[in-house]
């Protein structure tokens, strides 16, 4: 193997091509960060997210109306330096998640470790089914 | 996003792999890598060197809360896996690796011998 060979992968077609779209398009890249995962219980709701190399710091979550939103920035943490290979992404970003149910805002929690925010909503009591008495 | 990160066939194993997001820099002595791997903790984490492959495997505990039900998803729960080429610049005893906040970097030392050297010309006065 040639000795300055290093990551014989660095740069391929596949690469040339991703990088022309990536470049183009700094919004709708950003708009789907982070990914997420949502889990639903009777009357809880719990949304993982991967948020690699983030910090509380870099987050924040809020609640408008039905809608979860997480925004923030995600910043570079090697700007200065070139490289050889680019694939992660920062900048800033906000996505909305829709909720199944109205959620009660005073009792939201959101956790981050280990690159993942876990955020655990519950119902609110005027979503929950009411009995109605028959006079 | 799914599919580029999700690939199946890099891995020794027929299975489905995450693919970490990946950074690389290179400075005079040394290459950098980043790889996002969220979710991934230390004793998790498998590295190892061997015929100039760099393989790096982030084993994923699968969550699943109990009386919850998966309503969305935008990413599986899989393992990430990566395998790198190096070449022969890299010294293989002096790699180090830190995994902070689901992302691991790994600082290669280039060996001695292939660092740009500087060469003095001396001028002598006629």
């Amino acid at each position: 193997m040639n000795a300055n060979s290093i990551f014989d992968d660095v740069l391929t077609l596949r690469d040339l091509v991703n990088s022309f779209f990536d470049e183009t398009s700094p919004r709708w890249r950003n708009r789907e960060f982070p990914n997420i995962v949502v889990f639903e219980g009777k009357d809880d709701i719990e949304i993982r997210a991967l948020v690699p190399g983030l910090r509380s710091d870099d987050i924040d979550v809020h609640l408008v109306s039905d809608s979860l939103i997480i925004e923030g920035e995600k910043k570079n943490d090697y700007a200065d330096k070139p490289y050889l290979r680019k694939e992660r992404r920062f900048g800033p970003f906000s996505k909305s998640v829709k909720l199944p149910y109205m959620v009660d805002s005073d009792n939201i929690s959101a956790e981050m470790h280990d690159g993942i925010l876990v955020i655990r909503l519950r119902k609110s009591e005027k979503a929950k089914p009411k009995r109605i008495e028959i006079q | 996003m799914m599919d580029e990160m999700v690939r199946k066939g890099n891995s020794p194993h027929d299975e489905y792999v995450m693919v970490p997001l990946t950074d690389i820099y290179e400075t005079e002595d040394q290459y950098t890598l980043k790889l996002e791997m969220p979710g991934v903790t230390k004793d998790r984490l498998d590295m190892t060197m061997e015929n100039n492959e760099l393989e790096i495997r982030g084993k994923l505990e699968k969550y699943e809360p109990e009386g919850k039900e998966l309503k969305y998803a935008e990413f599986a729960q899989h393992d990430f896996y990566r395998k790198y080429n190096v070449g022969n610049d890299i010294d293989r005893e002096g790699i180090k690796a830190t995994l902070e906040d689901g992302v691991l970097t790994l600082v290669l030392q280039k060996l001695e011998s292939v660092k740009p050297r500087k060469i003095s010309i001396n001028v002598k006065k006629l």
